[in-house]
C-alpha cells in the first residue's frame, strides 16, 4: 500500500514544515541543456530536403537546365541570330550518332520524279540513302527518298547543328539554349510578382475580413471576369511586345489565384484555437499574419508558384502562337514551339527540343516543389 | 454584382476605344474620304469617347441592343452572332468537361490513395507532360496521327452531321481541350488529398477502422474539395468560350477565333459585346460558386463574419 | 487519296489505251454535243467568310462563294476551245452598246429568262434595285464608292450614295434608267470604252440581290442589312444553289438547272470547307478529302517534284512602304539617296531563297497583263525589264555611297530606322529577321535598324494613320498591294497625290497627270501603246524614287487532283482557276 501523507497519522508526525528549507532563491531556474546543438526551421527543412533523392535529382536537373540557359548559348561557334541562307531548315546532326541513322541529318523528302534521281545538280553525289514507296500519279514515276539533307543542300561535311536550324538557317541548339534564358526569366520575374502581389492582397483580404475583404474581392472579381484572351490581347497591344510587357501580361489577372488561395487559408486558420491563444498572448496584427497563419500556406504556395513557372512559359508560347510573342529575333520557348508548329508536319524535329525542354522542366520543377514541402512540412511527408 | 459589372463596361469601353491606331477601315482601299467620314459619323465614331459611352450605355439598357458589328459581321447586330457561336463552343466544352472533370478526380484520388507508388509516378508523370506541352502541339499531333494517318476521326469538323457523327468528329478536338484540365485537376486533387490524408481527422478516421481507401473517400474528399474550386471555376467560366488554337486547327466555328479577329479586324462593338458577356458569365459563377463553397464546407459561411 | 492504288491502275489502264488508240479517238470531249456531261463533286476549301453580301465582302475567299451563287452582268468564261477565257455577257446579251458620241450613254441588254433559285424572274428592275442599294446613302456599303466610280463614274453616283440622311439627293438623278423589262441604261459622268463598262460590271458588288429578301434583312431603321450574313437571308441565282451553309465551316452547292448559261457546267456539286490552318487544309488534300489544297513556304519543298503541283504567277508584290514624311533623322527617309541606299542593300536573292519565292525590283505584279486582248504579261515585256536595276537590286558598294551622299546631303553622323512587321504573318516576319541582321552588315555602323513586331490590325492602321500634322506613326512597314490583274495602268493609282489610301505621303502632280493620262484620257483609254509608254513611265519613276522598296513575290503553288480536269489547266488572272467549270473525271 502506498502511503498517503496526513497530518493527524502519527508516522508523519516528525514531518513539520521547519524541516523543509528552500534549496534555490536567488537563481533562476532553467532547464537542462540540449546535449545536442539547436536547429532553425530552414536548417531542419534543408536536412529533411537532402534526404529525399527524387528533389535532389530534379534540383540537379533544374540546375544543369540553368547553367545550360546560361552557358549554352556559348557553346558552339553560331550566334543565335547568326543566320545562313545555305543552311535553311537542316535536320538535327550528332557527330556521335552520325552512323546510327537517328540524328545522321537525314530527311524524307516525298514524292520525286524517279527518272530526275540521277541529276546531280539536283542531288549531290551519295546523298541518296534510300528509296521507298514507288507510286505513279498522273503517269509520272514518283518515289520518296531519304537523302542526307547535309549533303543534298550543299553543307560541307564537318558542319554539325546538333538540333538542326530553323527558317533563317539559324543553330538551333543555340537559340533553345537562349529561348530558355527568355523563358525562365520571364517566369521566374512574373510568378513571383504573382506570388508577392497574391500574398500581400490575399493576407489582408482574408484576415481583415468584412468590408475591406468585400471591396478586395470585388476588385478580384472585376479584373477575373474579363476574358483572359482579350486582356492579354489589349495588353500587349497597348504596351507592345516587349520582354517587360510580357511579364506584366502574364501577372495581370494571374496573381488573383494566388490571392484567393491565401485569402481562403486565413478563412481557415484565423479563428483556429492556436491563433486565439496567440492573439490573447497579445500578439500584433502582423505578426500574427506573418508568423502564425502565412506558414499553413507554404505548402500550397510552393505547389502553386512550381505549376506556375511552367504554365507561364506555357502563356508565352499561347501569345507567341497568336502573334503577340517577344519581339524578333530574340528566342524563347514559346516562340520556338510556335514556330515548329507551323512546320511541324515537314519538320518535327524543330518542334521535338523545345517540347522536350519544356517538359523536362516542368517535370524537374514538379517534383522539386514535392521535395520542398515534404520538408518544409514533415507532416506532409509523401503528399 | 451590378456595380461590379458596371465598372467592367466602363473600364472595357473606355479601353477598347482609346486603342492605339484606332483608324476604321484601314486596310480597305476601296472607300473615299468623303465616304469613311458619313460612315464614322453612322456610328457615332466622330464623337468624343464620353459621348459615344452614353450612346451605347442608353442602348444596352433600354433597347437590350449590343450594337452592331461594323467590319466582321457587318450590319449583323452582335448579340446575334454570338448567338450563333456560342453553342457550338458550348457543346465542346461542356463534354470536354464532363470527360475531364471524373477523369481528372478519379486519377487524383487514385494517385493520393497509391501515392509513392509506380501509379502515382506514371500519373504525375502524365500529367506533367499534359500540363506543359501546348494544346496547339498536342492538337496538330492529334489530328496528324488520329485523324490523318490512322483514318480513325474525321479531320475537321463536320457540320452536316448530327447526334453521335457530330460527337465522333468532335472527339478529337474535345480530347485536346481536355488535356490540360484533367492534368490540373488530378495535380491538385492529389496535393490537396495527400495534405488532408496527414490531417488527424484522417489520423482518427482511420484509428476507429476504417482502411485508407475508405477514410479518404469518405471524409477526404470532400475537405479537398473546397480547394479544388479554384481550379474548376474557370473550367465553368470559359464553357461558353472556345479555344483559339484548337477551333482553327480543327475548322470549329465557335467562339476562339471571334476575340481575336475582332481586336484585330478592328470590329469594336464585337469585342465589347464579347468582353462584356464573358465577363456576366463569370461574374456569376463566382457568385454561385460562392455559395456553392458554404454548402461543401461550413467553415467558409462562418468565417465570413469579421473576428473582431 | 483513299482510291489511290485503284485510281492508279485504272490511270495506267488510261495511259496504255490512249498510247494504243489512234489520233482520232482521243477522249476529246465533243463540242458538237448538245447536253454537257453533268456528275461528280468538287471538294475545295477556302478561308474565313463572314458575310456573302455582295456589297459589303472584303474577304477573298468570299468571291470565290459569290461568284459561284449569284450573277452580274458580265463575266469571265472558259472559251470553247479550252485554251483561254472570253469576256462576255453573264445576264447580258453582247457588248454594252454606245448610244451616242461621246461614250457617256449607253445601253445593255439583258436576256430574259433568268432567274432566282425560287422562280422570280430577273429584270432590268432587279439590276437597279441591287446597284441602288450597294449606293444606298443610310446604308453605306463598303463598295459604295467603287460602284458608283471605279472604271466608269456614274452620273450623279458619288453625290447620291454620299449624301447622309440629307435626302438631298434624289434616286432620280443617278444615271442608271429602266428602257424596258431587259434593257438598261447607264449615263457615265465623262468618255468611257466598251471595255470599261464591262469591267465595272463584272466586279462582283455590282451582283445581284434579291428584292424581297433584302428588303427582309433590313434593320427597323434601314441603316444595316443582314442579308447574306448568319442570321439573315440569302436566294441563289448564279451558276449554282448554295443550299447549304454552316458559318464558319462549309459550303454545299448545286447546280443549278436554270441558269442562263447551265451548260458551261458539268458538276453536279460542289462543298467548300472552310478551313484556316494550312497544315489541316494539305492533310485534307492528302486524305482526299478535298481536290486541292494551296501550298507554304514550309510545304513546297516536299511536293517541288509532284506532277499534282500547279504554280500561278504572283498578283502582288511584297514591299517595304516608306514613310518619305517622317521627321525623325532629319527627315532621312524624305531622302531619295538614303532609300535608294536601302534599296540596293537588299540581297532579294537570299530573301527569296528564304521565302521560296522570286526576288522582285519592280512594282507590277509578274500576274498583271499588259492588254486583255493579247494576255501579254507586263513584265514580260523588254521595255518593262529595261529600267530594272541589275542583280536584282542587290550592289553593297553603290548602297554604301548612297548612303554617305545622304548622310552628307542631311548633315547627320547616325541614322537610327525601325520597321514594324505583322507578328501573323510567318514570311515578312522571316524577312524582318533578315534585314535586321544584314541591313547594318552593308550599310555599317552609322546605320542602326530595328525591328518591331505588332498585331497585324496595328501594323496597317498605322501604316495609313499618317497626318500633315502627324507624321511619324511609322518609319518602314510591309506592304503590297493587290490591284486590278487586267487593268496595269489602274493599279498605278495607289501612288497618285489624291488616292485616299496609299501607304506612303506621295505627293507629285507630274506623276498624277501621267496616271490621268493614261486611266482617263480618250487615248489612253483607246490606244494601248500608248497606255503601255505611260506605264513603263510611272514604273520607272516609282522604281528609281524607291518611295517603296519592292522585296519579293511569292507564286501561287497549288495541289490538284489528279480526278479534277480544269478547264484551262492554269490559272489564269482574271478568270482565275475556274473551279466551278471544273470536271471530274474518275
Amino acid at each position: 500500500m502506498s502511503k498517503v501523507y496526513a497530518p493527524d497519522d502519527p508516522q508523519f508526525a516528525d514531518l513539520g514544515p521547519e524541516r523543509f528549507v528552500l534549496t534555490q532563491l536567488d537563481d533562476s531556474i532553467l532547464d537542462a541543456k540540449f546535449e545536442t546543438k539547436p536547429i532553425g526551421f530552414f536548417k531542419d527543412a534543408a536536412i529533411r530536403f537532402s534526404k529525399s533523392r527524387v528533389s535532389i535529382i530534379a534540383l540537379i536537373v533544374i540546375a544543369i537546365v540553368l547553367a545550360m540557359a546560361i552557358v549554352g548559348p556559348n557553346m558552339n561557334e553560331y550566334g543565335y541570330n547568326d543566320q545562313n541562307m545555305d543552311y535553311i531548315n537542316l535536320p538535327p546532326k550528332i557527330p556521335a550518332f552520325a552512323k546510327s541513322g537517328i540524328f545522321a541529318g537525314t530527311r524524307v523528302l516525298l514524292n520525286r520524279r524517279v527518272d530526275a534521281l540521277g541529276d546531280t545538280s539536283r542531288y549531290p553525289e551519295g546523298c541518296i540513302v534510300h528509296k521507298s514507296n514507288y507510286q505513279v500519279i498522273n503517269g509520272v514515276e514518283l518515289c520518296d527518298v531519304t537523302v542526307d539533307y547535309y549533303k543534298y543542300s550543299g553543307v560541307d561535311d564537318d558542319v554539325y547543328f546538333m538540333f538542326g536550324t530553323d527558317y533563317l538557317g539559324r543553330d538551333l541548339w543555340t537559340r533553345v539554349w537562349r529561348g530558355a534564358r527568355i523563358s525562365l526569366v520571364i517566369a521566374f520575374v512574373s510568378v513571383i510578382l504573382n506570388s508577392t502581389i497574391g500574398l500581400i492582397y490575399g493576407s489582408i483580404a482574408g484576415y481583415y475580413g468584412g468590408s475591406i475583404d468585400m471591396v478586395m474581392m470585388r476588385i478580384t472579381e472585376i479584373i477575373n471576369a474579363m476574358p483572359t484572351v482579350v486582356v492579354v490581347t489589349l495588353f500587349i497591344l497597348y504596351f507592345g511586345n516587349g520582354l517587360l510587357s510580357i511579364i506584366m501580361a502574364l501577372v495581370v489577372q494571374n496573381w488573383i489565384g494566388t490571392a484567393r488561395m491565401i485569402r481562403a487559408q486565413f478563412y481557415r486558420f484565423k479563428n483556429s484555437e492556436y491563433v486565439l491563444a496567440a492573439r490573447t498572448l497579445g500578439v500584433g496584427d502582423r505578426t500574427l499574419m506573418s508568423r502564425h497563419i502565412l506558414p499553413n500556406s507554404i505548402g500550397p504556395i510552393i505547389t502553386r508558384t512550381m505549376v506556375a513557372i511552367p504554365s507561364a512559359i506555357f502563356t508565352e508560347s499561347f501569345l507567341a502562337y497568336i502573334g503577340l510573342g517577344i519581339r524578333a529575333p530574340e528566342s524563347s520557348i514559346g516562340v520556338l514551339l510556335s514556330e515548329g508548329q507551323k512546320v511541324l508536319m515537314h519538320y518535327p524535329e524543330q518542334t521535338l527540343f523545345p517540347a522536350l525542354l519544356i517538359s523536362v522542366l516542368m517535370i524537374a520543377f514538379n517534383m522539386l516543389s514535392n521535395g520542398l514541402r515534404d520538408a518544409f512540412d514533415p507532416t506532409q511527408r509523401g503528399a | 454584382m451590378l456595380i461590379t459589372l458596371f465598372i467592367i463596361v466602363t473600364i472595357g469601353f473606355m479601353v477598347i476605344r482609346l486603342m492605339p491606331g484606332n483608324t476604321m477601315y484601314a486596310d480597305d482601299p476601296d472607300m473615299s474620304a468623303a465616304q469613311i467620314e458619313v460612315l464614322r459619323a453612322k456610328y457615332h465614331l466622330d464623337k468624343p469617347v464620353p459621348v459615344q459611352y452614353v450612346i451605347f450605355l442608353r442602348g444596352l439598357l433600354l433597347e437590350g441592343d449590343w450594337g452592331t458589328s461594323i467590319s466582321l459581321y457587318v450590319g449583323v447586330p452582335v448579340w446575334d452572332v454570338l448567338k450563333a457561336k456560342i453553342p457550338v463552343s458550348m457543346y465542346n466544352n461542356i463534354v470536354s468537361l464532363m470527360i475531364s472533370l471524373p477523369l481528372g478526380i478519379l486519377s487524383g484520388v487514385i494517385a493520393a490513395i497509391r501515392k509513392n507508388t509506380i501509379v502515382d509516378y506514371a500519373t504525375s508523370f502524365a500529367v506533367v507532360i499534359f500540363i506543359s506541352v501546348p494544346s496547339f502541339i498536342f492538337a496538330t499531333l492529334l489530328q496528324y496521327f488520329a485523324a490523318f494517318k490512322w483514318r480513325l476521326f474525321p479531320i475537321i469538323y463536320d457540320a452536316s452531321a448530327t447526334g453521335a457523327g457530330k460527337l465522333h468528329s468532335l472527339l478529337l478536338p474535345i480530347l485536346a481541350l481536355s488535356f490540360s484540365p484533367i492534368a490540373r485537376v488530378t495535380r491538385y486533387l492529389r496535393a490537396e488529398l495527400a495534405e488532408t490524408i496527414n490531417s488527424d481527422f484522417m489520423l482518427l478516421a482511420r484509428t476507429k477502422g476504417l482502411t485508407e481507401t475508405q477514410a479518404t473517400l469518405r471524409h477526404g474528399i470532400r475537405n479537398s474539395l473546397v480547394p479544388l474550386a479554384n481550379v474548376v471555376i474557370p473550367m465553368f467560366t470559359h464553357i461558353m468560350s472556345g479555344s483559339l488554337v484548337i477551333e482553327r486547327i480543327f475548322s470549329i466555328p465557335g467562339m476562339g477565333g471571334l476575340m481575336v479577329s475582332s481586336i484585330n479586324a478592328p470590329d469594336y462593338p464585337l469585342t465589347l459585346a464579347i468582353l462584356i458577356f464573358y465577363s456576366l458569365v463569370s461574374l456569376v459563377t463566382v457568385l454561385v460558386v460562392d455559395l456553392a463553397y458554404g454548402v461543401i464546407d461550413p467553415r467558409i459561411r462562418i468565417g465570413g463574419r469579421n473576428i473582431e | 487519296m483513299r482510291k489511290r492504288p485503284l485510281l492508279a491502275i485504272v490511270l495506267l489502264i488510261a495511259c496504255a489505251l490512249s498510247a494504243c488508240g489512234t489520233p482520232a479517238v482521243e477522249p476529246d470531249p465533243d463540242p458538237g454535243s448538245d447536253k454537257p456531261e453533268v456528275y461528280g463533286t468538287l471538294y475545295n476549301y477556302v478561308g474565313t467568310v463572314s458575310t456573302l453580301n455582295p456589297f459589303e465582302s472584303s474577304e477573298t475567299a468570299g468571291t470565290t462563294i459569290i461568284e459561284a451563287c449569284t450573277i452580274g452582268l458580265y463575266e469571265y468564261f472558259p472559251n470553247k476551245t479550252g485554251d483561254g477565257f472570253v469576256f462576255e455577257g453573264q445576264l447580258a446579251i453582247g457588248d454594252p452598246v454606245a448610244k451616242n458620241d461621246e461614250g457617256t450613254l449607253w445601253e445593255i441588254k439583258i436576256h430574259d429568262n433568268a432567274k432566282w433559285e425560287n422562280g422570280d424572274p430577273i429584270t432590268v428592275d432587279d439590276v437597279i434595285y441591287s446597284l441602288k442599294q450597294v449606293m444606298d446613302p443610310l446604308l453605306l456599303t463598303r463598295r459604295a464608292s467603287q460602284v458608283a466610280s471605279e472604271y466608269i463614274t456614274i452620273k450623279g453616283a458619288v453625290d447620291y450614295c454620299q449624301q447622309g440622311n440629307s435626302n438631298s439627293v434624289p434616286w432620280e438623278t443617278v444615271g442608271l434608267k429602266k428602257i424596258d423589262d431587259y434593257t438598261l441604261q447607264v449615263e457615265t459622268e465623262s468618255f468611257a470604252t466598251v471595255n470599261d463598262v464591262k469591267t465595272q460590271f463584272s466586279t462582283k458588288y455590282t451582283h445581284l440581290v434579291h428584292e424581297p429578301t433584302w428588303e427582309a434583312c433590313f434593320s427597323a431603321d434601314r441603316t444595316s442589312n443582314t442579308y447574306g450574313t448568319i442570321t439573315g437571308g440569302w436566294m441563289s441565282c448564279g451558276p449554282f444553289i448554295l443550299t447549304d451553309w454552316t458559318e464558319g465551316s462549309q459550303f454545299v452547292f448545286e447546280r443549278n438547272p436554270d441558269y442562263i448559261r447551265a451548260d458551261d457546267i458539268s458538276l453536279e456539286k460542289m462543298v467548300f470547307y472552310v478551313i484556316t490552318d494550312s497544315n489541316t487544309a494539305l492533310e485534307m488534300f492528302l486524305a482526299g478529302n478535298i481536290d486541292t489544297v494551296s501550298l507554304g513556304a514550309a510545304a513546297i519543298e516536299q511536293y517541288e517534284d509532284d506532277p499534282r503541283l500547279h504554280p500561278s504567277r504572283p498578283g502582288s508584290v511584297t514591299s517595304i512602304c516608306v514613310n518619305i514624311g517622317n521627321t525623325k533623322n532629319n527627315n532621312a527617309l524624305g531622302n531619295k539617296n538614303f532609300r535608294k541606299a536601302l534599296f540596293y542593300a537588299t540581297d532579294r536573292e537570299a530573301i527569296a531563297k528564304l521565302v521560296k519565292g522570286v526576288p522582285a525590283t519592280w512594282i507590277v505584279a509578274s500576274a498583271i497583263i499588259s492588254s486583255v486582248d493579247t494576255g501579254v504579261f507586263f513584265r514580260d515585256l523588254p521595255e518593262a525589264q529595261a529600267y530594272l536595276p541589275p542583280n536584282n537590286g542587290y550592289d553593297p558598294d553603290l548602297a554604301r555611297q548612297y548612303f554617305q551622299t545622304a548622310l552628307d546631303e542631311l548633315g547627320i553622323d547616325k541614322a537610327e530606322v525601325t520597321m514594324i512587321y505583322s507578328e501573323s504573318s510567318s514570311t515578312t516576319k522571316a524577312v524582318s529577321e533578315f534585314l535586321h541582321k544584314t541591313w547594318p552588315e552593308v550599310l555599317g555602323p552609322q546605320f542602326e535598324f530595328k525591328i518591331e513586331g505588332v498585331a497585324s490590325s496595328l501594323a496597317s492602321s498605322l501604316r495609313k494613320s499618317w497626318t500633315a500634322e502627324n507624321p511619324n506613326t511609322y518609319e518602314l512597314a510591309w506592304g503590297g498591294w493587290s490591284v486590278s490583274l487586267t487593268d496595269v495602268a489602274n493599279g498605278f493609282k495607289v501612288y497618285t497625290g489624291w488616292f485616299n489610301n496609299k501607304n506612303e505621303p506621295h505627293y507629285n502632280d507630274w506623276y498624277d497627270d501621267l496616271w490621268e493620262k493614261a486611266n482617263q484620257s480618250e487615248r489612253g483609254k483607246t490606244d494601248n501603246d500608248y497606255r503601255l509608254d505611260l506605264c513603263f513611265e510611272m514604273e520607272e519613276y516609282l522604281i528609281d524614287e524607291a518611295l517603296t522598296i519592292p522585296i519579293y513575290e511569292t507564286p501561287g503553288r497549288r495541289l490538284i487532283n489528279d480526278r479534277i480536269k480544269l478547264p484551262l489547266d492554269d490559272y489564269k488572272p482574271a478568270f482565275g482557276w475556274g473551279w466551278m467549270y471544273a470536271k471530274v473525271v474518275d
